[in-house]
């Protein structure tokens, strides 16, 4: 009952801020009169938004150019964010950890790397579609060159930053290179991993949806361009929000596993307090 | 002051080797860039593929060469559309999250949006701002901005948020008033968070105004790579494309200086040993 009312606590104040903005939105656009292809009201774009959804999945006929569904679009950006991802974690983990453990590596790999992250991904979006068509392959490609590089500098950080006491229990312990790597530089990395994969996903969306802008067939990116250009500015905002939801849910999923795998450090215990009832219980003892 | 104590203190040593030690540093680095343009110089070659598919580096640089006049004229249009979008993000997104760790009911009401506000690729509005604002500079200052305010904000107020309570019981035992107790010591503990978010921003920032350009716009780098992609002038595309890489280099670089410079006193800073962050 506590805790339902604390959970209340938290989420009321939130969910008023944003049906308040609602409210004047709607309210704006209808006593301005404001043309729906200009902005469209809430409950239009809300309207839109369902029928989209609940048009659901057609398969795509590119001849004919007519409206796939929105869960097909939003489906094929999440299989190019994905994969993508999927990519860069590889290079970027492999790499990280071969540049951790060797240090030519590092010297030798990290300015090429941070040159390679330096390319916006706007410029290597056309060459991509160029080499790879316009279908998936270019999108992936684009997100793995956008996510990979905060991945692998998250974990040289976090398999260089170990307590120095633990290092020395350890080769007290007489424990080989090996043991060390496994035993003490893995699990220090995996906070870090788990930082690098939270920005990572929103990365990844953003990767996804340039290289639809700049060159696709289907997809978010694809879709809320068409809309743009044509003035469905509804569908536009449908789209938005459907983009939106996707990185919501796929960094509550990161941090979900981040819970679960690393229940044991120090953050997570930490956290199960919330950082809410720590500053409440802080606040009650300086009272005191 | 306390920079140059600090500095001074750690210099004999990397001054004492000098040269020698500069250059067994730094052997490495220029190995890899240099081997890594050498293969793919090396890989066209002998395989003999086609320009119009992928251009040698030294073609590229050639390309670059010639066209950087232009080149950097268009990148005017850029930078002025990122920086000044840049500008607008940062002053809005530092004075909301002062607003809201003055009063609490804006923390409490909003910081949760702006989190998940946060997580929006911005970009994909590219085309619907371009629709509404045209084609000057607006579209892509506006983009920039959005993509800008919200990880400002969220890092800022998190950073403002992180005082060490101790700290902050000892101002409030000293009677600091509340301006005091923001610009002593949770303005100083939020610009680690700041200097955090930026690094992604600013990067961020050009791509979303390249974006806009890409889509409706006369000039700016997003515009040349529009063209010379569509007409295929791969070559074209890889030196506008170089530009944007040092453009990113050269930010990446001025970041971290400034950063060492402004919270030199970090533990952070102090750690790295001045190496790269």
């Amino acid at each position: 009952m506590r805790r339902l009312r604390r959970m209340l606590d938290d989420i009321a104040p939130p969910l008023i801020a944003i049906a308040f903005a609602l409210v004047v939105w709607e309210a704006a656009v209808r006593a301005l009169n404001i043309p729906i292809y200009l902005l469209p009201s809430p409950s239009a774009s809300a309207g839109t938004l369902f029928a989209l959804l609940s048009a659901g999945w057609t398969e795509p006929n590119f001849v004919g150019g007519a409206p796939t569904g929105l869960l097909r679009d939003a489906y094929v950006t999440l299989l190019e964010a994905l994969i993508g991802l999927a990519i860069g974690t590889a290079i970027g983990v492999t790499l990280g950890v071969l540049m951790a453990v060797f240090r030519f590596a590092e010297q030798s790999i990290y300015p090429v790397a941070s040159a390679i992250r330096a390319t916006p991904i706007i410029a290597v979006a056309p060459i991509f579609i160029i080499w790879f068509g316009v279908d998936v392959a270019p999108k992936a490609a684009v997100v793995a060159l956008a996510t990979f590089f905060p991945i692998l500098v998250n974990v040289i950080t976090g398999m260089r930053t170990i307590d120095p006491n633990s290092l020395e229990l350890f080769r007290s312990l007489n424990a080989s290179k090996r043991e060390i790597l496994w035993h003490l530089r893995v699990p220090n990395a995996l906070p870090h991993f788990f930082a690098a994969m939270r920005l990572g996903v929103s990365l990844s969306l953003i990767g996804a949806t340039v290289g639809e802008l700049v060159g696709s067939r289907e997809g978010l990116g694809h879709m809320i361009t068409l809309a743009a250009i044509q003035l469905r500015t509804t569908e536009v905002f449908s789209g938005v929000v459907v983009l939106a939801a996707m990185g919501i849910v796929l960094t509550e999923i990161v941090a979900i596993i981040q819970t679960r795998v690393l229940y044991w450090h120090e953050s997570e215990r930490t956290a199960q307090i919330g950082p809410r009832t720590a500053a409440r219980a802080q606040r009650r003892l300086s009272r005191a | 002051m306390t920079a140059t104590a600090t500095a001074g203190s750690l210099a004999p040593t990397a001054a004492r080797d000098g040269r020698v030690a500069w250059l067994r540093e730094t052997w490495p680095s220029i190995f890899g860039l240099v081997a890594f343009f050498v293969v793919w110089e090396l890989l066209i070659r002998v395989t003999n593929t086609p320009a119009f598919i992928v251009p040698t580096p030294s073609a590229i640089v050639g390309r670059f060469w010639t066209q950087l006049p232009s080149l950097l004229y268009e990148l005017t249009y850029t930078l002025a559309a990122a920086s000044i979008g840049l500008l607008i993000g940062l002053a809005i997104g530092i004075a909301g999250a002062v607003a809201m760790v003055q009063w609490r009911i804006l923390e409490r009401s909003l910081f949760p949006v702006a989190v998940l506000i946060k997580l929006i690729p911005f970009v994909a509005i590219a085309p619907l701002l371009s629709v509404w604002l045209g084609y000057q500079l607006q579209p892509k200052i506006v983009l920039a901005a959005l993509i800008t305010f919200f990880p400002v904000l969220v890092n800022c107020v998190t950073g403002l948020r992180s005082v060490d309570p101790l700290a902050l019981e000892f101002f409030e035992s000293i009677g600091a008033n509340r301006r005091e107790t923001l610009g002593l010591l949770r303005w100083p503990a939020a610009l680690p968070y700041l200097f955090a978010a930026l690094k992604v921003t600013l990067h961020l920032a050009i791509v979303g105004a390249s974006v806009g350009e890409y889509f409706a716009a006369e000039h700016g780098i997003g515009h040349v790579i529009a063209r010379t992609s569509e007409l295929l002038q791969i070559q074209s595309l890889f030196s506008a494309a170089l530009l944007l890489v040092l453009l990113g280099i050269t930010i990446v670089v001025v970041t971290n200086v400034i950063e060492r410079r402004v919270i030199y006193w970090h533990e952070s800073m102090l750690t790295s040993g001045g190496g790269r962050a």
